[in-house]
């Protein structure tokens, strides 16, 4: 009975209800668009970084700490055999990381040298590129980020100078041969790639390595030796603590969102009991208690978020499948900022989202839509027919 | 209490409070009406005429003194013993109609019976026998705002009739309305309460009114000064 009479009063109500659809319906729109768009940025961070970095995970040398470079000098050495079966096997690649400076323009620059094999395919990085002949340079492959910094382009030689296995300074003459546009900027910014061969050889230290990265869906060897194996979990830890630091962002744009849409609501049922104050004192006249003139705007409140839902699905619904088809490009290049975001970004909507976006807002809709009705059940019956409000 | 007897009031009396003080409404009110009385509650604007028609119909409660409405006492009912009691027995009808805007005719006449839980059938054979009554068969998809003063009024008296309530309460019914108009209204009033054996109890200062009434009450400053049988009313009978 009270949703026929719910109904009734909503479709009657015309433009009025229709207006706070449509802005409740934005306001679920938005919040269905942003939380989308956050999760499409999460989860192309966690694609780009296993694609160009992690793949199935790596063994490190047990002397490596990449997040400090003083550890770089001593964590190196060849790798157990089994690890060398896979990387035998083009199961896995090895890399050898060393601090360097270089000299682009004249100027000092320390950087991170790693030395990669080139043909290896098991990370999304134009390796191949260093195969070519660089009549006798170091052939030098970087991110654009980098590419941008130092104003180095393709072709432009500069001096590199390392720190080898015995402690002496080299230095030797290198060449960009390609400039990679990469979203990662942790193999770009302040990284230079270069043949693994020629790093062994200009360290000292043939054959060995500093990680070996494998690729996805390769089950760990028994003996590794000493070097730690290192799972996607774990090297994804710092993404993970980024995305996590970025939630609470994510949560105040979700509860501003959700307070607009809340307020929209409130408003409307507080401008509703007071427009049809009559009308109900003539729902209590003619035997309507109080308890269900509650249920009735309450449930008038929580339809109201039906119909929202429904039309941000027709109308949004359209944009939804574009965006997740077509993605939005960003006026921005956030690698500079040391973010990994697409420069079009892919919004991810997924049936989780909608169906608890859903669930979260009607439960929010219908607890603001009862506590203004909750003041209907003090109204004196005689008062509200006068057109009072106590 | 007589078993014909509707209405039974014995040393009413309503207060309301007015800052830290009483105002007294109502004060030793003994009224007693039965079945198919057609009375009238008469006097000036504050006399307590609406406040009396309001403790009857259990819209509001009595400060003291017992109530006793159709078999309920009305003084110690709960709201929804009270609400449940306008919803089968009683209906109302106001000076300013009190129909509900977004509803059409049929709607509103339809509203007393699908809180009474009466099925469609049912409700749409009840609404289209009460809108004849009161003769607005063709504006049944009309609404109120559609509507003139007279056909809301009558709209509301259908909405008040439809589940064959035992008392209707109606307050200032023709005071909104033109002298033809209120005539109109009278007339289908003292032919339900003659076809329908329905009770009115009407709170008026419209002497219009007066001319239909068969018992006439006159409150004066919260108390019944006089009470009047009329045999033979002017109008009407």
């Amino acid at each position: 009975m009270l949703f026929n009479l719910a109904i009734k009063n909503l479709i009657g109500a015309g433009i009025r209800t229709w207006l706070n659809v449509f802005v409740t319906a934005i306001s679920f729109f938005m919040i269905i668009f942003v939380s989308g768009m956050y999760d499409g940025m999460r989860s192309h961070a966690k694609q780009v970084t296993i694609d160009t970095e992690v793949a199935g995970g790596a063994y490190w040398h047990p002397k490596y700490d990449p997040l400090d470079p003083f550890s770089f000098e001593d964590s190196h050495g060849i790798p157990p055999d089994e690890i060398n079966d896979l990387i035998h096997s083009k199961k896995a690649f090895s890399v050898l990381v060393s601090q360097a400076s270089i000299y682009p323009n004249g100027r000092m620059m320390p950087v991170m040298m790693k030395g990669i094999e080139p043909s290896q395919s098991i990370v999304n990085l134009p390796t191949k590129s260093l195969e070519q002949e660089a009549d006798g340079l170091i052939p030098v492959l970087i991110g654009s980020g980098m590419a941008n910094y130092t104003q180095l382009k393709v072709g432009d030689t500069f001096a590199i100078r390392w720190l080898d296995a015995n402690r002496t300074y080299d230095a030797d003459e290198g060449v960009i041969v390609y400039i990679m546009e990469t979203e990662n900027f942790k193999v770009d910014v302040g990284t230079i790639w270069i043949p693994l061969e020629r790093a062994q050889t200009m360290l000292d230290m043939e054959n060995e390595a500093t990680y070996v990265t494998f690729a996805k869906n390769i089950s760990s060897v028994q003996e590794k030796g000493n070097w730690i194996y290192r799972n996607i979990n774990y090297l994804m830890r710092d993404m993970e603590a980024m995305i996590e630091a970025d939630e609470p962002g994510a949560q105040i744009m979700y509860i501003i969102l959700l307070a607009l849409a809340g307020m929209g609501i409130f408003n409307s049922q507080i401008l509703s009991i007071f427009r049809r104050r009559k009308e109900i004192g003539t729902l209590m006249a003619v035997g309507m208690t109080r308890a269900r003139v509650v249920g009735l705007f309450t449930l008038e409140g929580g339809m109201n978020a039906f119909f929202a839902l429904i039309m941000t699905l027709i109308l949004g619904g359209p944009v939804f499948i574009y965006f997740a088809l077509y993605g939005i490009p960003l006026p921005i290049d956030y690698s500079e900022m040391g973010l990994i975001v697409a420069k079009r970004l892919i919004p991810v909507y997924t049936m989780g989202l909608f169906v608890t976006t859903t669930l979260f807002i009607s439960f929010v809709v219908l607890i603001l839509s009862y506590m203004p009705s909750r003041r209907i059940a003090k109204m004196k019956p005689t008062d509200a027919l006068r057109g009072k409000i106590n | 209490m007589l078993n014909n007897s509707v209405v039974n009031i014995s040393n009413l009396l309503k207060q309301f409070p007015v800052g830290g003080d009483y105002f007294t409404a109502l004060s030793d009110i003994n009224l007693e009406l039965e079945k198919t009385e057609f009375t009238g509650l008469v006097g000036p604007s504050g006399s307590g005429k609406t406040t009396l028609l309001n403790i009857i119909g259990g819209l509001d409660s009595p400060t003291k003194g017992d109530v006793n409405v159709l078999g309920m006492d009305l003084g110690s009912a709960s709201h929804n013993e009270r609400a449940s009691i306008r919803k089968t027995k009683m209906g109302f009808i106001f000076q300013s109609y009190n129909l509900l805007p977004v509803y059409t005719v049929f709607e509103n006449v339809e509203l007393p019976l699908i809180l009474n839980k009466v099925d469609s059938k049912e409700r749409k054979k009840l609404v289209e026998q009460a809108v004849d009554w009161v003769g607005l068969t063709d504006k049944l998809e009309s609404r109120p705002a559609q509507l003139s003063g007279g056909e809301c009024q009558r709209t509301a008296i259908a909405r008040a009739i439809v589940h064959e309530p035992a008392l209707i309460l109606a307050d200032e019914p023709t005071a909104n309305l033109d002298v033809e108009n209120s005539h109109q209204i009278m007339k289908i009033m003292v032919r339900l309460n003659q076809e329908l054996e329905t009770s009115f109890i009407f709170a008026t200062h419209d002497e219009k009114i007066m001319a239909y009434l068969r018992r006439i009450i006159h409150l004066e400053d919260g108390q019944i000064m006089k009470d009047e049988i009329i045999e033979n009313p002017e109008m009407g009978n």
